[in-house]
C-alpha cells in the first residue's frame, strides 16, 4: 500500500479534478431537476393554455345565463403521448361550476387569481394524481350578466415529468462526458506539464560530481522555488568543498614543516656519537612527535566539525563538561593549574557529543597553555533562555583588537608557545557553528581571558 | 363438465334494462372468481367466455350483462361507496368508458398484447379496444335494391329531399337521446362534418323512426318494416346477413367511423390478475379468431383472417375508415353543456323548429 504522500502528481491532480467534478455534478443534478422541470411546464403550459383559450372563445352569455360549447380540439390538444388524464371546469362570475369537474381545486391563493397573473398555473392533486392547472379568467358580458368566467383547465404531470427526465438524463449525460474528457485532459496535461521536469532530471543526471554550477534552465514557475532551493544547496556544497581544500592545502604545508624539522632532528641524532647528547636530541625528537601527532589530530578534528552538522543528538552538556574536565585533570595538575566546575547540575542540549567534548577539551588546553603555573581555570555552565558555557582563566588575555585573529588557523598570538599550533579556536568555532552557537572573547571578571559559548534557545532542550 | 348456470335476475338500478348474470363455474377446489359487466350479448361472447375457461380452470367467472350507462354508474357507485365490485368492464361506450379511466376509475394493465395494440386503440394502458366494428348503413336489397347506390352520406340526405315518397317513415336511425351509442355515433357524425346536420335535417324531414339499438334496426329491416337504417353496428348487420340475403349493408364511402369495445380494469378489482389474463386472451390471436368468428365482432389484429376481420374491412371499404379514437377528446360531448347543446340541435333537426 502506498500511503497518500507517495501518490503521484497525476494521482493528485485527477482525484482532486474528480471530487470537483463529482460536485459541480451533483450540483447540475439538483438545478436540472428544477430547471428541466420548470422547463417542461412552459412547453407544456402553453399547450394548457391554448386548450383553456379555445375554451374562452366559446364561452358566452346567452339568455339562459353562461353558456359554453367546449371546443373537440380543446380536449384533442391535450392527447398526448404520456396519455394525461384531462380535466376542466368553466365557472361563471359568481364562481359556480357551470359545466365540467366541479371539485376542480381553485388556484391556491384566491388573491393570485385576482392579482395581474392572468393565465395562471398550479400545481395540486386531484382525483389521485399531481396536476398541472391552468386558471384563465375570460371577460363575459351579456344582458342580464357580465363578469369574469374562469376556466379551469387541468393535466396530470405524466408527460412533464416524462420529458423533464428525459432532458435531465441528456443533460446527466453531457457532464458525465465533460468529467470524462476532462480526466483524459488533464491526464496528457499532467504529462506534458511535467516535461520540464524530466529534462532537469536529464540535466542533472548528465553532470559530472564536481560540477556545482547553479542550474540555469528555464523552467515553469511552479518549479522555480525547487530549483532555486537545489542551487542554494549547490552553492553551500561548493563553499563546502572550496573550504575543505584550502584546509587540505593549509594543512599540508603546516604539516609538512615540523616534518621536516623531525627529519632534521633524527638526522642530527643519528649523526651524534656522544650517546648522552643522543639522549638529548631524541627527547626533542619526542616533543616534536608529540606536537606532530597533537597538530594531526585536531586537524582532523576540525575537519569533522567542518563536515559534520550531522548527528545531533539529546545530550547533556554539564555531564560532557565534566567529562572533559576530568581527562584535562592530569594536565592540569603538572602545571599546577587549579582547574574547576561551576555551575548547573545538567544542561540539556541537542548536539553531537563527541565534538562539543572535543570543543570543551581544545577550550580548557587552550586555557592551560597561556597562563603561569598555579593559576586558575574554571568552567560554568549556565542555563537562562538558552544555554552558555564560559572558560575563565587568569593569564594574560587576549587584547581586544586581536580577538578576531586567533579564531584563524594556525594563528598563533605568542611564537614562544611550543605546544600550540594555532587550530584550538578555529576548532572551537567551527564545532560552536554546527550547534548554532557562538563564540565570544570577554575579559574574565578576575582577569585574564573569558571564552563564552552561547548556545540559541532552539538547541537548548527540556528533557 | 362445467357448469353452465344462467341466472336471470332484475336488478333494480332505476334502469329499464334487465340484467342478467351468468355464471361459469370452476370445477377446481378454492376458484378464482372473475367478475365481468358487460354490454355485450351473453350469446354473443359465450364462445370467448369458454375458451378462456379451458385455459384458466381454476377461475370462475361471473358475466353480468348491463347496460353501457349502468356498467358506469354501478361500477363508479361502487367504487366510491368502498363495496366490492367488477374486476372487468366490458362496454361498447366508449367516451363513458375513457371518462371512467380519466377519473381514476381504472387499474393499469401491460403486457405484450397491449403493447402490440395501434395508439388509437389503448389509452394510459388502461382502456383496451379489442374489436374493429364498422358503423354501417343497412337496406334492404329485396324491396329497394337501389338503396345499394347511395354510398355516402351526402347522396343518402340528396336522395332523402328528392325521393321522398317511398322512404318516409321507412328509414330508421339511433336515438342519441336514448342510446349512448347512438349518441356517440351522432357525435362522431358531427365531428367529422358539419354536413352531418344537413343529413340530420333530411332525416327528420323524411319521419326518421328513432331506435334504441342495432338489433331492433335490423330486424326492421330485414323483415321490411323499414327499408334503410343509418348508423347501425356492422357487426351485428354482418351476422344477420350472413343468414337473411335481403339484408344490404354499405360502407359509407365517404367515411366509415370504426367503432371499438373497450375492456377496462377497475382501480378495486379483487381479481385483477384474472382481469388482466382475461384482456390478454381477447387480444390474442385465439381470442381474436373467436372474435372475428362465432361472436362476429370483427377482430382487431391484422394476422386474422376471415369474414369479420379488420383485414376484409380493409379491403372492402371504398372510402376511409375512422377508427374512434381513444382519449379524453371523447369527453368532450360528456359535457353536461355540449350533450345539452348536442341533443337540443338534433330535436330541432328532427322537427324542424
Amino acid at each position: 500500500m502506498r500511503t497518500p504522500h507517495t501518490w503521484s502528481i497525476r494521482r493528485r491532480v485527477l482525484g482532486w479534478l474528480f471530487a470537483g467534478m463529482v460536485l459541480v455534478f451533483a450540483a447540475n443534478l439538483v438545478t436540472g431537476y428544477y430547471n428541466n422541470r420548470e422547463a417542461a411546464d412552459s412547453a407544456y403550459d402553453r399547450l394548457l393554455l391554448a386548450s383553456a383559450s379555445a375554451i374562452a372563445e366559446r364561452t358566452a352569455v346567452t339568455e339562459q345565463g353562461l353558456w359554453v360549447d367546449i371546443p373537440y380540439a380543446a380536449l384533442q390538444m391535450l392527447a398526448s403521448t404520456a396519455q394525461d388524464r384531462v380535466f376542466y371546469a368553466v365557472s361563471a362570475p359568481d364562481g359556480s361550476v357551470i359545466t365540467g369537474y366541479e371539485d376542480l381545486p381553485l388556484p391556491p391563493n384566491l388573491s393570485t387569481q385576482r392579482g395581474a397573473s392572468n393565465p395562471y398555473f398550479y400545481d395540486t392533486d386531484y382525483k389521485g394524481a399531481q396536476v398541472r392547472v391552468v386558471s384563465l379568467r375570460t371577460f363575459v358580458v351579456g344582458s342580464n350578466l357580465s363578469g369574469f368566467a374562469s376556466i379551469r383547465v387541468a393535466q396530470t404531470r405524466g408527460e412533464r415529468d416524462a420529458l423533464a427526465l428525459s432532458l435531465l438524463r441528456q443533460s446527466a449525460l453531457w457532464t458525465l462526458l465533460i468529467v470524462i474528457s476532462g480526466g483524459f485532459a488533464a491526464w496528457f496535461g499532467i504529462s506534458v506539464g511535467l516535461r520540464p521536469l524530466e529534462r532537469l532530471r536529464e540535466a542533472l543526471g548528465r553532470r559530472s560530481p564536481d560540477d556545482v554550477r547553479p542550474l540555469l534552465h528555464d523552467v515553469p514557475k511552479e518549479f522555480k522555488p525547487l530549483v532555486g532551493a537545489v542551487n542554494g544547496m549547490l552553492l553551500r556544497i561548493d563553499s563546502g568543498l572550496r573550504g575543505m581544500r584550502r584546509f587540505i592545502s593549509d594543512a599540508s604545508h603546516q604539516l609538512k614543516t615540523p616534518l621536516a624539522g623531525l627529519q632534521v632532528q633524527i638526522d642530527m641524532a643519528l649523526r651524534e656519537k656522544d650517546p648522552e647528547k643522543m639522549l638529548g636530541s631524541l627527547e626533542k625528537v619526542s616533543v616534536s612527535v608529540r606536537r606532530t601527532s597533537r597538530l594531526a589530530k585536531q586537524l582532523l578534528c576540525h575537519a569533522r566539525a567542518v563536515e559534520s552538522s550531522s548527528s545531533l543528538r539529546d545530550v547533556d552538556l554539564c555531564h560532557i563538561t565534566r567529562e572533559a574536565i576530568s581527562a584535562m585533570t592530569p594536565k592540569a595538575f603538572a602545571r599546577r593549574i587549579d582547574l574547576g566546575y561551576a555551575g548547573a547540575a545538567n544542561a540539556p542540549l541537542r548536539g553531537d557529543a563527541t565534538l562539543l567534548g572535543e570543543m570543551i577539551m581544545n577550550l580548557i588546553d587552550n586555557a592551560l597553555s597561556y597562563p603561569p603555573q598555579g593559576a586558575r581555570v574554571t568552567l560554568t555552565v549556565q542555563q537562562h533562555a538558552g544555554l552558555s558555557l564560559t572558560v575563565d582563566d587568569n593569564g594574560p588575555g587576549i587584547p581586544a583588537d586581536k580577538r578576531e585573529e586567533v579564531f584563524e588557523r594556525f594563528v598563533r598570538l605568542n611564537e614562544s608557545n611550543v605546544e600550540g599550533c594555532g587550530l584550538g579556536l578555529a576548532i572551537v568555532r567551527e564545532i560552536a557553528a554546527s550547534h548554532a552557537a557562538q563564540v565570544i572573547l570577554e575579559d574574565s571578571p578576575g582577569g585574564g581571558l573569558r571564552v563564552r559559548i552561547d548556545f540559541p534557545e532552539t538547541a537548548a532542550k527540556e528533557f | 363438465m362445467r357448469r353452465l348456470i344462467a341466472l336471470l335476475a332484475a336488478f333494480a338500478l332505476g334502469s329499464p334494462v334487465q340484467a342478467e348474470l351468468v355464471s361459469f363455474e370452476s370445477e377446481v377446489a378454492d376458484p378464482q372468481t372473475l367478475i365481468i359487466y358487460s354490454s355485450t350479448d351473453t350469446e354473443r361472447m359465450l364462445h370467448l367466455l369458454k375458451a378462456f375457461q379451458q385455459t384458466y380452470a381454476n377461475v370462475t367467472i361471473e358475466y353480468h350483462l348491463l347496460g353501457t350507462l349502468d356498467i358506469q354508474r354501478r361500477a363508479t357507485a361502487e367504487m366510491d361507496g368502498g363495496k366490492s365490485t367488477a374486476d372487468l368492464l366490458l362496454s361498447s361506450a366508449m367516451d363513458l368508458q375513457i371518462k371512467l379511466v380519466n377519473d381514476g376509475y381504472a387499474a393499469t394493465h401491460e403486457s405484450e398484447e397491449t403493447e402490440a395494440l395501434p395508439d388509437w386503440a389503448n389509452w394510459r394502458n388502461q382502456a383496451f379496444g379489442f374489436t374493429y366494428e364498422p358503423v354501417v348503413i343497412i337496406y334492404n336489397r329485396a324491396l329497394a335494391p337501389q338503396l345499394a347506390e347511395l354510398t355516402t352520406r351526402f347522396d343518402l340526405a340528396q336522395s332523402l329531399t328528392v325521393d321522398d315518397a317511398y322512404l318516409r317513415n321507412r328509414i330508421l336511425t339511433y336515438d342519441p337521446q336514448r342510446s349512448g351509442l347512438g349518441f356517440l355515433f351522432g357525435t362522431q357524425d358531427a365531428i367529422q362534418s358539419e354536413d352531418f346536420w344537413y343529413l340530420a335535417r333530411s332525416l327528420g324531414d323524411m319521419g326518421v323512426i328513432l331506435e334504441t339499438s342495432s338489433a331492433a334496426m335490423i330486424d326492421k329491416v330485414a323483415s321490411g318494416e323499414a327499408l334503410i337504417g343509418y348508423n347501425v353496428l356492422g357487426s351485428y348487420a354482418k351476422a344477420r346477413a350472413a343468414e337473411n340475403p335481403d339484408l344490404g349493408i354499405t360502407l359509407p364511402r365517404d367515411y366509415c367511423l370504426v367503432m371499438s369495445r373497450i375492456a377496462v380494469v377497475t382501480r378495486s378489482a379483487r381479481n385483477p390478475e384474472a382481469a388482466g389474463l382475461f384482456i390478454d386472451f381477447l387480444l390474442s390471436r385465439a381470442g381474436q379468431k373467436l372474435i372475428a368468428g362465432k361472436a362476429s365482432l370483427y377482430s382487431l389484429r391484422n394476422d386474422i383472417q376471415g369474414e369479420a376481420t379488420a383485414a376484409r374491412l380493409r379491403q372492402e371499404a371504398q372510402g376511409p375508415l375512422i377508427p374512434i379514437r381513444l382519449g379524453p377528446a371523447l369527453m368532450v360531448y360528456l359535457d353536461k353543456l355540449k350533450r345539452r347543446d348536442f341533443l337540443t340541435r338534433w330535436r330541432r333537426a328532427m322537427t324542424r323548429e
